[in-house]
């Protein structure tokens, strides 16, 4: 309810949660995020492409888990201390594998800055745009590209 | 959805409701002409459905129903006896009225042709009754058994001096010697009666809604607009009806599991040796407690087969009047329950059966009385359970399948060869071939070969069976073997490296270790096994799903022969984990469909398991790309980001 009427106070303030990727801080809004769960095991779907980690099982309900590390090309060293996010993206409930959690802040969205253009081989529909909050540089993610099921290629193509 | 639309969809619903009472009853009065009750019934439902309709702005509908009211308000006056052609009158308006309650759910425009023949039958009727009604009335006092009437006014000037005109119409029925079915009530007394059904249903809705006059003229222009309201009719068949007494028992048992959990976290926090004992017992407690809490939460999905099978009446009654055969419907276990969904699915393969069963295996009145049959045939409807199964029969006592006709049609047809040896069981379920049909010619009802193919893909859908029984001159029984619901299913757990998978139990035929010699290797296709002599193609499941298998061989792990519906697939796994029965869980919901996979459940274990999809795997086989799935995109923004 807080995050609710801070947004509705002031159009341009709104909150994101911040997490890490190697050295680097995401942000993804706060009103898509459901919960935060330690990593358990996940159970495999054959044939898709590596960053779906699989599905787990989330109080009776079955969600898929995309790994955020190999979706950007990290290596994917999981360990005790990942973090699953559990996201609602336009009504699908999803989990995403970070490596913590770190903060929850807020972005004015006159701070936000478009996403400059990177090689060719970045998909830069994944981004928001980019945010400096104090000295750290914030990547806002685009949630509904980076899980959208449309977009995932097939096992073959993404060679 | 506005309130306009929460009182459309409660007005299509409650419609339908009374619809279907209507035809219920109204067939029933055809073998029960005299039935007050009944006829009480039927007038009931029209007002209840007139009053709503006009609350809500449907004049259509509340003139449809005015219309239908007079004619109903004759038969209960008995002025009308329920005739065949009554009943003809009274079904046509019936389809009307389902026409226009399905135009205002946002269906197809009702058929004005039908309407108005409807509208004119009621006329008809009814202008009859009345060029009749001035001739019969008076004679009414002039019978020749005056003297009991004479006694009978003096007994009621008696026990009550007011003049008889002003009792109740019922009070005379009640006396044995006015019974005679010529004598009928004057109507003076009837007319003079206050029009009973103002009291009952109708009351109810309209208390409901006066309260909160809704905007009539809104409603009644927005029903012009037939866009609108398509989603009424998907809300309503997605929504099921839970009796209370099923959910005040859902309640109490949350209630129990809600208690025990609370003992449960109390012993934990403090928990003594000595205490470990009553731990066991509450822990024991919630247990029963959940599992009943689960069977009857999926009880609450269940709904009894009376609708479905009430409805095939009319059907019966319809194709009694197109192919001139006399029939009877016999309904037996109509208060079996069964999961909404297959509910849902399984009154056409009943439809088809049973058009089939008149169509063919019922004979003519004539062939009947030469076989020393009851003109009258019967087909029976019987729903029953037996174990985790509900089965419903379709009978007629019919001249049978033609055992040696099939056969010929088939080889006709190319279906078997010439000379091969048939069981038949097997010869019957020739019948359900797509195209195949013995009918010589193709007739309105069936003989198009479609109708039985049709069943068998539904009841196949429905994770269900059909068998045949058949004695020549006897009869034909179809009995349906159905599942209780689709939300559990028996499968089979199988392991494959770390990983399992469940597979549906109805397809597995068998499982095996193959001698090493029974495995052969073909080029470019894949292996095969030697199954008893039937060469099957080998699935390793490992290769399928890209897991690290424990034994590389099916010699050493295990084979499991699997039937999708149309051919036998070996599926090589590691290892058979015995049998489950579990909650499907679908991975669309938050996923997507995926090639080979129907789903997911929860292990006791809490874990995932995949369930396969037993009658897409061979299309996996055949997709597959030969290339094993590559990593995920290399991309640079994290390390290349400061």
């Amino acid at each position: 309810m807080n995050v609710q009427t801070a947004g509705t106070q002031s159009s341009d303030l709104s909150q994101y949660v911040t997490f890490t990727l190697g050295n680097v801080d995401y942000g993804i809004e706060i009103l898509s995020v459901q919960e935060f769960k330690g990593y358990s095991a996940v159970t495999p779907i054959p044939n898709m492409p590596a960053y779906v980690r699989g599905v787990m099982n989330l109080r009776g309900i079955i969600i898929p888990v995309f790994d955020l590390r190999v979706r950007f090309g990290l290596p994917a060293p999981l360990d005790e201390l990942s973090v699953i996010v559990v996201a609602v993206v336009e009504s699908r409930t999803v989990g995403l594998v970070v490596d913590t959690v770190s903060d929850v802040i807020d972005i004015k969205q006159s701070d936000i800055q478009e996403t400059p253009e990177f090689s060719s081989r970045v998909p830069t529909a994944f981004l928001r745009g980019l945010a400096k909050t104090g000295d750290r540089l914030v990547i806002l993610l685009n949630l509904e590209h980076l899980v959208s099921i449309d977009d995932f290629p097939a096992p073959a193509a993404a060679n | 959805m506005n309130l306009e639309e929460q009182l459309r969809e409660l007005f299509v619903e409650e419609a339908g409701d009374a619809l279907r009472e209507f035809e219920q009853s109204l067939l029933l009065l055809e073998s029960l002409p005299d039935d007050p009750d009944l006829v009480g019934k039927l007038f009931r439902n029209v007002h209840t459905l007139k009053g709503n309709s006009r609350i809500l702005g449907f004049v259509n509908i509340e003139h449809f129903t005015h219309a239908l009211e007079n004619l109903l308000d004759s038969l209960r006056r008995h002025e009308l006896i329920v005739n065949e052609q009554v009943a003809d009158v009274l079904l046509r308006c019936l389809d009307v009225l389902k026409e226009l309650v399905a135009e205002v759910g946002g269906g197809a425009p009702h058929n004005q042709d039908s309407y108005r023949a409807a509208s004119d039958g009621v006329a008809k009727v009814l202008a009859q009754l009345a060029a009749s009604e001035p001739a019969p009335a008076p004679p009414v006092f002039e019978l020749p058994d005056e003297p009991t009437r004479v006694s009978l006014a003096a007994q009621m000037y008696k026990t009550n001096p007011r003049p008889p005109s002003i009792r109740p119409p019922e009070a005379l029925p009640r006396i044995p010697s006015v019974r005679p079915a010529s004598l009928r009530p004057p109507t003076v007394i009837a007319s003079s009666a206050p029009p009973p059904p103002a009291a009952g249903g109708p009351v109810k809705n309209d208390v409901i809604i006066a309260d909160d006059p809704p905007p009539v003229k809104e409603a009644a222009k927005a029903s012009a607009k037939p866009t609108r309201a398509k989603p009424v009719q998907d809300a309503e068949s997605n929504s099921v009806r839970v009796p209370i007494d099923k959910l005040d028992r859902l309640i109490n048992l949350t209630g129990e599991v809600v208690i025990a959990q609370s003992i449960i976290a109390q012993l934990v926090n403090d928990l003594t040796p000595d205490r470990v004992n009553v731990l066991q017992e509450v822990v024991a407690q919630m247990d029963r407690h959940c599992r009943e809490l689960q069977e009857r939460m999926l009880g609450a999905r269940m709904l009894p087969l009376r609708n479905v099978f009430t409805r095939f009446h009319r059907l019966v009654r319809d194709l009694a009047g197109t192919t001139g055969k006399s029939l009877r419907l016999e309904i037996s276990g109509e208060e079996t329950e069964l999961d909404k969904t297959v509910i849902e699915k399984i009154s056409d393969p009943l439809t088809h059966l049973i058009r089939n069963a008149v169509d063919h295996g019922i004979e003519t009145p004539a062939q009947r009385l030469a076989a020393a049959k009851p003109e009258q045939a019967c087909v029976r409807l019987e729903a029953y359970q037996k174990g985790g199964n509900i089965f419903i029969e379709v009978s007629d006592d019919g001249r049978g399948i033609n055992r040696e006709r099939v056969l010929n049609k088939a080889i006709e047809q190319g279906l078997v060869k010439a000379g091969q040896v048939m069981t038949d069981e097997e010869i019957y379920l020739l019948i359900f071939h797509p195209g195949f049909s013995t009918a010589d010619k193709v007739t309105e009802i069936s003989g198009r070969g479609v109708g039985m193919d049709v069943v068998k893909r539904n009841v196949e859908a429905l994770k269900g069976s059909i068998q045949i029984n058949s004695e020549p001159g006897i009869g034909t029984c179809f009995r349906i073997k159905l599942p209780l619901t689709l939300a559990i299913l028996d499968g089979l757990g199988v392991r494959v490296g770390s990983e399992v998978y469940l597979v549906p139990l109805v397809s597995v035929v068998e499982s095996l270790q193959p001698k090493p010699s029974d495995v052969h290797e073909l080029p470019q296709a894949g292996d095969v096994v030697d199954v008893r002599g039937e060469y099957l193609p080998l699935v390793p499941l490992h290769e399928l799903f890209d897991i690290e298998p424990s034994f590389e061989s099916p010699s050493e792990g295990l084979v499991m022969v699997i039937d999708d519906g149309s051919q036998k697939l070996a599926l090589q796994i590691d290892e058979l984990l015995g049998q489950y029965q579990v909650v499907i869980k679908s991975l669309e919901t938050n996923f997507k469909a995926v090639p080979g996979i129907a789903g997911a459940t929860v292990l006791g274990d809490g874990r995932v398991a995949l369930i396969l999809d037993t009658g897409n795997l061979a299309n996996v086989v055949k997709n597959r790309a030969p290339v094993p799935p590559a990593h995920g995109v290399s991309e640079l923004i994290a390390e290349s980001a400061p």
